[in-house]
Protein backbone atom coordinates (compact mmCIF):
# COMPACT_ATOMS: atom_id res chain seq x y z
CA UNK A 1 0.00 0.00 0.00
CA UNK A 2 2.77 2.37 1.06
CA UNK A 3 4.81 1.44 -1.99
CA UNK A 4 1.89 2.16 -4.36
CA UNK A 5 1.41 5.61 -2.83
CA UNK A 6 5.10 6.34 -3.24
CA UNK A 7 5.01 5.28 -6.89
CA UNK A 8 1.95 7.49 -7.53
CA UNK A 9 3.75 10.47 -5.97
CA UNK A 10 6.81 9.87 -8.16
CA UNK A 11 4.59 9.67 -11.28
CA UNK A 12 2.79 12.88 -10.33
CA UNK A 13 6.05 14.71 -9.75
CA UNK A 14 7.38 13.54 -13.11
CA UNK A 15 4.24 14.69 -14.89
CA UNK A 16 4.37 18.09 -13.20
CA UNK A 17 8.00 18.60 -14.08
CA UNK A 18 7.22 17.74 -17.71
CA UNK A 19 4.41 20.30 -17.78
CA UNK A 20 6.68 22.90 -16.24
CA UNK A 21 9.28 22.25 -18.89
CA UNK A 22 6.91 23.46 -21.60
CA UNK A 23 7.05 27.04 -20.26
CA UNK A 24 9.91 29.47 -20.18
CA UNK A 25 11.30 29.86 -16.68
CA UNK A 26 9.73 32.71 -14.71
CA UNK A 27 7.20 33.53 -17.41
CA UNK A 28 3.59 32.46 -17.31
CA UNK A 29 1.57 31.73 -20.44
CA UNK A 30 -0.64 34.72 -19.73
CA UNK A 31 2.27 37.14 -19.53
CA UNK A 32 3.72 35.70 -22.72
CA UNK A 33 0.60 36.52 -24.70
CA UNK A 34 0.78 40.17 -23.63
CA UNK A 35 4.48 40.38 -24.36
CA UNK A 36 3.91 39.27 -27.95
CA UNK A 37 0.96 41.56 -28.69
CA UNK A 38 1.45 43.93 -31.62
CA UNK A 39 1.58 47.44 -30.10
CA UNK A 40 0.24 49.19 -33.22
CA UNK A 41 0.11 52.94 -33.78
CA UNK A 42 -1.77 55.68 -31.92
CA UNK A 43 -1.77 53.46 -28.84
CA UNK A 44 -0.74 53.46 -25.19
CA UNK A 45 1.53 50.63 -24.04
CA UNK A 46 2.08 49.85 -20.38
CA UNK A 47 5.72 48.81 -20.43
CA UNK A 48 5.36 47.88 -16.77
CA UNK A 49 2.94 44.94 -16.57
CA UNK A 50 2.45 45.65 -12.88
CA UNK A 51 0.48 48.73 -13.84
CA UNK A 52 -1.89 47.17 -16.31
CA UNK A 53 -1.99 43.52 -17.26
CA UNK A 54 -4.21 41.49 -19.59
CA UNK A 55 -4.95 37.80 -19.06
CA UNK A 56 -6.01 36.03 -22.21
CA UNK A 57 -5.65 32.35 -21.26
CA UNK A 58 -6.39 32.33 -17.56
CA UNK A 59 -8.68 29.52 -16.38
CA UNK A 60 -9.89 31.31 -13.29
CA UNK A 61 -10.12 34.91 -12.09
CA UNK A 62 -10.38 38.18 -13.99
CA UNK A 63 -8.97 38.70 -17.46
CA UNK A 64 -7.58 42.14 -16.65
CA UNK A 65 -5.77 43.43 -13.56
CA UNK A 66 -4.89 47.10 -13.42
CA UNK A 67 -3.69 49.88 -11.19
CA UNK A 68 -3.53 52.60 -13.81
CA UNK A 69 -5.41 52.85 -17.06
CA UNK A 70 -5.69 55.19 -20.00
CA UNK A 71 -8.83 57.30 -19.76
CA UNK A 72 -8.20 58.73 -23.21
CA UNK A 73 -5.45 59.76 -25.57
CA UNK A 74 -5.09 61.63 -28.82
CA UNK A 75 -3.06 63.93 -31.02
CA UNK A 76 -3.40 67.62 -31.86
CA UNK A 77 -1.29 70.28 -33.52
CA UNK A 78 0.47 73.35 -32.16
CA UNK A 79 0.59 76.87 -33.70
CA UNK A 80 3.83 76.02 -35.50
CA UNK A 81 2.46 72.77 -36.95
CA UNK A 82 4.27 70.35 -34.64
CA UNK A 83 2.23 67.48 -33.21
CA UNK A 84 1.17 67.25 -29.58
CA UNK A 85 -0.04 64.00 -28.06
CA UNK A 86 -1.94 63.77 -24.82
CA UNK A 87 -2.81 60.93 -22.51
CA UNK A 88 -5.08 61.00 -19.49
CA UNK A 89 -3.95 58.43 -16.95
CA UNK A 90 -6.38 57.28 -14.28
CA UNK A 91 -5.18 55.90 -10.97
CA UNK A 92 -7.66 53.30 -9.66
CA UNK A 93 -5.81 52.70 -6.37
CA UNK A 94 -5.65 54.39 -2.97
CA UNK A 95 -1.94 55.09 -3.47
CA UNK A 96 -0.11 57.94 -5.16
CA UNK A 97 1.93 56.86 -8.15
CA UNK A 98 4.80 58.47 -10.00
CA UNK A 99 5.09 57.10 -13.50
CA UNK A 100 7.29 57.81 -16.48
CA UNK A 101 5.96 58.21 -19.98
CA UNK A 102 7.54 58.76 -23.37
CA UNK A 103 6.26 59.03 -26.92
CA UNK A 104 7.74 57.60 -30.04
CA UNK A 105 6.55 59.28 -33.22
CA UNK A 106 6.15 57.45 -36.53
CA UNK A 107 5.55 58.66 -40.06
CA UNK A 108 2.33 57.66 -41.83
CA UNK A 109 4.32 54.79 -43.32
CA UNK A 110 5.21 53.55 -39.85
CA UNK A 111 8.84 54.65 -39.91
CA UNK A 112 10.24 55.93 -36.59
CA UNK A 113 10.97 59.64 -37.02
CA UNK A 114 11.41 62.76 -34.92
CA UNK A 115 13.67 63.34 -31.89
CA UNK A 116 14.69 60.47 -29.64
CA UNK A 117 11.95 59.86 -27.04
CA UNK A 118 12.80 60.80 -23.46
CA UNK A 119 11.05 59.61 -20.29
CA UNK A 120 9.09 62.34 -18.50
CA UNK A 121 7.94 61.92 -14.92
CA UNK A 122 4.28 62.31 -14.10
CA UNK A 123 2.68 62.08 -10.64
CA UNK A 124 -0.76 60.45 -10.65
CA UNK A 125 -2.56 61.05 -7.33
CA UNK A 126 -4.57 58.26 -5.67
CA UNK A 127 -8.07 57.78 -7.12
CA UNK A 128 -7.45 60.64 -9.48
CA UNK A 129 -6.04 61.32 -12.90
CA UNK A 130 -3.21 63.21 -14.55
CA UNK A 131 -2.52 64.35 -18.08
CA UNK A 132 0.73 63.69 -19.93
CA UNK A 133 1.60 65.80 -22.95
CA UNK A 134 4.45 65.54 -25.42
CA UNK A 135 5.27 67.52 -28.54
CA UNK A 136 7.07 66.45 -31.68
CA UNK A 137 9.83 68.54 -33.21
CA UNK A 138 8.82 68.02 -36.85
CA UNK A 139 5.81 69.49 -38.64
CA UNK A 140 4.77 66.48 -40.73
CA UNK A 141 1.66 64.48 -39.83
CA UNK A 142 2.66 61.72 -37.42
CA UNK A 143 1.43 58.61 -35.65
CA UNK A 144 2.43 57.92 -32.06
CA UNK A 145 2.96 55.26 -29.46
CA UNK A 146 3.03 56.24 -25.79
CA UNK A 147 4.86 54.03 -23.30
CA UNK A 148 4.14 54.16 -19.56
CA UNK A 149 6.13 52.60 -16.75
CA UNK A 150 6.66 53.12 -13.04
CA UNK A 151 9.23 55.79 -12.18
CA UNK A 152 12.71 54.46 -11.48
CA UNK B 1 69.73 37.29 25.28
CA UNK B 2 70.98 39.28 22.31
CA UNK B 3 71.90 36.10 20.52
CA UNK B 4 68.37 34.69 21.01
CA UNK B 5 66.85 37.87 19.60
CA UNK B 6 69.12 37.77 16.58
CA UNK B 7 68.19 34.14 15.91
CA UNK B 8 64.47 34.94 16.20
CA UNK B 9 64.84 37.88 13.81
CA UNK B 10 66.71 35.72 11.32
CA UNK B 11 64.04 32.99 11.49
CA UNK B 12 61.29 35.57 10.96
CA UNK B 13 63.13 37.09 8.03
CA UNK B 14 63.53 33.62 6.59
CA UNK B 15 59.83 32.90 6.91
CA UNK B 16 59.01 36.25 5.30
CA UNK B 17 61.40 35.51 2.50
CA UNK B 18 59.74 32.16 1.82
CA UNK B 19 56.22 33.62 1.64
CA UNK B 20 55.07 33.70 -2.01
CA UNK B 21 53.60 36.81 -3.62
CA UNK B 22 49.90 36.82 -2.96
CA UNK B 23 47.51 37.69 -5.77
CA UNK B 24 44.04 38.88 -4.73
CA UNK B 25 42.22 37.02 -7.47
CA UNK B 26 38.74 38.31 -6.64
CA UNK B 27 36.65 40.07 -9.26
CA UNK B 28 36.47 43.78 -8.50
CA UNK B 29 33.65 46.16 -9.18
CA UNK B 30 33.47 46.35 -12.94
CA UNK B 31 32.84 49.65 -14.66
CA UNK B 32 29.45 49.62 -16.29
CA UNK B 33 27.81 51.91 -18.80
CA UNK B 34 24.47 53.28 -17.71
CA UNK B 35 21.65 54.87 -19.65
CA UNK B 36 21.98 58.64 -19.06
CA UNK B 37 18.27 59.13 -19.68
CA UNK B 38 17.20 57.12 -16.65
CA UNK B 39 18.19 56.86 -12.98
CA UNK B 40 21.52 55.22 -12.30
CA UNK B 41 22.98 53.24 -9.42
CA UNK B 42 24.18 56.35 -7.62
CA UNK B 43 21.27 58.58 -6.79
CA UNK B 44 20.96 61.61 -4.59
CA UNK B 45 18.86 64.74 -4.29
CA UNK B 46 20.83 66.81 -6.80
CA UNK B 47 20.34 67.36 -10.52
CA UNK B 48 21.37 64.21 -12.36
CA UNK B 49 21.84 63.17 -15.98
CA UNK B 50 18.23 62.03 -16.42
CA UNK B 51 17.03 65.41 -15.17
CA UNK B 52 19.31 67.29 -17.58
CA UNK B 53 18.09 65.17 -20.48
CA UNK B 54 14.41 65.41 -19.50
CA UNK B 55 14.36 69.16 -18.90
CA UNK B 56 16.32 70.15 -22.02
CA UNK B 57 14.20 67.80 -24.15
CA UNK B 58 11.02 69.35 -22.79
CA UNK B 59 12.29 72.91 -23.39
CA UNK B 60 13.42 72.07 -26.91
CA UNK B 61 10.01 70.69 -27.91
CA UNK B 62 8.24 73.62 -26.28
CA UNK B 63 10.36 76.25 -28.08
CA UNK B 64 9.65 74.61 -31.43
CA UNK B 65 5.92 74.92 -30.72
CA UNK B 66 6.21 78.66 -30.02
CA UNK B 67 4.90 80.79 -32.88
CA UNK B 68 7.18 83.79 -32.21
CA UNK B 69 10.29 81.65 -32.30
CA UNK B 70 9.65 78.87 -34.76
CA UNK B 71 7.07 80.08 -37.28
CA UNK B 72 8.67 83.23 -38.67
CA UNK B 73 9.25 83.67 -42.40
CA UNK B 74 12.80 84.77 -41.64
CA UNK B 75 14.28 82.43 -39.03
CA UNK B 76 15.31 84.35 -35.91
CA UNK B 77 18.90 84.41 -34.70
CA UNK B 78 19.27 83.00 -31.23
CA UNK B 79 22.04 82.81 -28.66
CA UNK B 80 21.90 79.90 -26.24
CA UNK B 81 24.91 79.82 -23.96
CA UNK B 82 25.86 79.83 -20.32
CA UNK B 83 26.39 83.59 -19.98
CA UNK B 84 23.01 84.37 -18.41
CA UNK B 85 22.21 80.98 -16.87
CA UNK B 86 22.68 81.28 -13.11
CA UNK B 87 22.96 78.52 -10.56
CA UNK B 88 21.55 79.82 -7.29
CA UNK B 89 20.68 76.38 -5.94
CA UNK B 90 22.43 74.32 -3.30
CA UNK B 91 23.19 71.69 -5.97
CA UNK B 92 26.51 71.62 -7.73
CA UNK B 93 25.70 71.72 -11.41
CA UNK B 94 27.68 72.93 -14.38
CA UNK B 95 25.00 74.93 -16.16
CA UNK B 96 26.83 74.37 -19.46
CA UNK B 97 25.28 70.89 -19.31
CA UNK B 98 21.87 72.49 -19.65
CA UNK B 99 22.63 75.15 -22.25
CA UNK B 100 24.92 73.01 -24.39
CA UNK B 101 22.48 70.13 -24.65
CA UNK B 102 19.59 72.48 -25.30
CA UNK B 103 21.47 74.31 -28.08
CA UNK B 104 22.73 71.15 -29.75
CA UNK B 105 19.40 69.29 -29.69
CA UNK B 106 17.46 72.38 -30.72
CA UNK B 107 19.83 73.11 -33.59
CA UNK B 108 19.49 69.53 -34.85
CA UNK B 109 15.72 69.48 -34.49
CA UNK B 110 15.01 73.01 -35.78
CA UNK B 111 16.48 72.17 -39.17
CA UNK B 112 16.75 75.81 -40.26
CA UNK B 113 13.69 77.16 -38.44
CA UNK B 114 16.04 78.85 -35.93
CA UNK B 115 19.54 80.17 -36.57
CA UNK B 116 22.04 79.88 -33.74
CA UNK B 117 24.73 82.47 -33.14
CA UNK B 118 27.85 80.98 -31.59
CA UNK B 119 28.67 83.97 -29.40
CA UNK B 120 30.80 81.78 -27.14
CA UNK B 121 33.04 81.29 -30.18
CA UNK B 122 33.19 85.04 -30.96
CA UNK B 123 36.89 85.22 -30.14
CA UNK B 124 37.67 82.41 -32.58
CA UNK B 125 35.70 84.10 -35.36
CA UNK B 126 37.26 87.52 -34.76
CA UNK B 127 40.77 86.08 -34.95
CA UNK B 128 40.09 84.45 -38.31
CA UNK B 129 38.40 87.58 -39.66
CA UNK B 130 41.41 89.64 -38.64
CA UNK B 131 43.77 87.26 -40.45
CA UNK B 132 41.61 87.49 -43.58
CA UNK B 133 41.40 91.28 -43.46
CA UNK B 134 45.17 91.54 -42.95
CA UNK B 135 45.79 89.37 -45.96
CA UNK B 136 47.60 86.74 -43.96
CA UNK B 137 45.09 84.19 -45.27
CA UNK B 138 42.71 84.35 -48.24
CA UNK B 139 39.01 85.11 -47.96
CA UNK B 140 37.74 81.52 -47.77
CA UNK B 141 35.06 80.16 -50.08
CA UNK B 142 31.78 81.14 -48.49
CA UNK B 143 31.29 84.93 -48.36
CA UNK B 144 32.48 88.16 -46.81
CA UNK B 145 30.30 90.15 -44.44
CA UNK B 146 30.66 93.57 -42.88
CA UNK B 147 30.19 92.16 -39.42
CA UNK B 148 29.34 88.95 -37.62
CA UNK B 149 25.69 88.08 -36.94
CA UNK B 150 23.73 90.03 -34.37
CA UNK B 151 21.15 88.07 -32.43
CA UNK B 152 17.40 88.59 -32.02
CA UNK B 153 16.93 86.53 -28.87
CA UNK B 154 19.11 85.18 -26.08
CA UNK B 155 18.45 82.55 -23.45
CA UNK B 156 18.59 83.42 -19.78
CA UNK B 157 17.57 81.40 -16.77
CA UNK B 158 18.13 80.32 -13.23
CA UNK B 159 18.47 77.15 -11.16
CA UNK B 160 17.02 77.61 -7.67
CA UNK B 161 16.41 75.16 -4.85
CA UNK B 162 14.74 74.71 -1.49
CA UNK B 163 16.17 72.21 1.00
CA UNK B 164 14.53 70.41 3.90
CA UNK B 165 15.88 67.79 6.29
CA UNK B 166 14.31 65.40 8.77
CA UNK B 167 16.83 65.27 11.61
CA UNK B 168 15.38 62.06 13.04
CA UNK B 169 15.73 59.97 9.91
CA UNK B 170 18.45 62.05 8.23
CA UNK B 171 16.26 62.15 5.14
CA UNK B 172 16.88 65.22 3.06
CA UNK B 173 14.67 66.58 0.37
CA UNK B 174 15.45 69.16 -2.28
CA UNK B 175 13.05 71.01 -4.53
CA UNK B 176 14.55 72.36 -7.74
CA UNK B 177 13.06 74.95 -9.98
CA UNK B 178 14.86 75.53 -13.26
CA UNK B 179 13.62 78.41 -15.40
CA UNK B 180 14.47 79.14 -19.01
CA UNK B 181 13.52 82.43 -20.69
CA UNK B 182 14.08 83.78 -24.16
CA UNK B 183 14.67 87.53 -24.17
CA UNK B 184 14.16 89.89 -27.11
CA UNK B 185 17.54 91.63 -27.46
CA UNK B 186 16.04 94.88 -28.79
CA UNK B 187 12.93 95.34 -26.68
CA UNK B 188 13.94 93.39 -23.61
CA UNK B 189 10.65 91.51 -23.57
CA UNK B 190 10.44 87.81 -22.74
CA UNK B 191 8.99 86.00 -25.72
CA UNK B 192 9.07 82.46 -24.35
CA UNK B 193 9.35 80.92 -20.88
CA UNK B 194 9.66 77.38 -19.64
CA UNK B 195 10.23 75.89 -16.23
CA UNK B 196 11.06 72.46 -14.89
CA UNK B 197 10.30 71.46 -11.31
CA UNK B 198 11.25 68.41 -9.30
CA UNK B 199 11.58 67.37 -5.70
CA UNK B 200 13.76 64.49 -4.57
CA UNK B 201 14.24 62.89 -1.17
CA UNK B 202 17.06 60.56 -0.12
CA UNK B 203 19.02 59.34 2.86
CA UNK B 204 22.15 58.53 0.93
CA UNK B 205 25.08 60.84 1.12
CA UNK B 206 25.93 61.35 -2.54
CA UNK B 207 28.62 63.79 -3.65
CA UNK B 208 28.22 65.70 -6.91
CA UNK B 209 31.23 67.24 -8.64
Amino acid sequence: MMRTRLMNAVWAMGLLSLMGGCQSPGMSKKELSQRLEEPGFNTVVFADYDLNRNFSEGLFGPDKVLRLSSAGHGIGYTDTGTSEVWLELRNHTDHNYVVEARTRFFSQQGIPVDAKPVWQRLPVPANSSAVYREKSVGTERLQYRIEVRQAR
Amino acid sequence: MIRKSLVAAAVLAGIQGCAPVQVDNVAGQATVYEDPTTSGRVQGVGIESQDVVAMTDQMMRDMLANRILAARDVPPRIIIDNEYMRNESSSIINTNLLTDRLRVELNRAANGRLIFVGRHYADMVEKERALKRDGAVDGGTIRKTQATAGADYRLGGRVASLDAMDRNTQTRSRYHQVTFEMVDLELGTIVWSGSYEMRKAAQDNVLYR
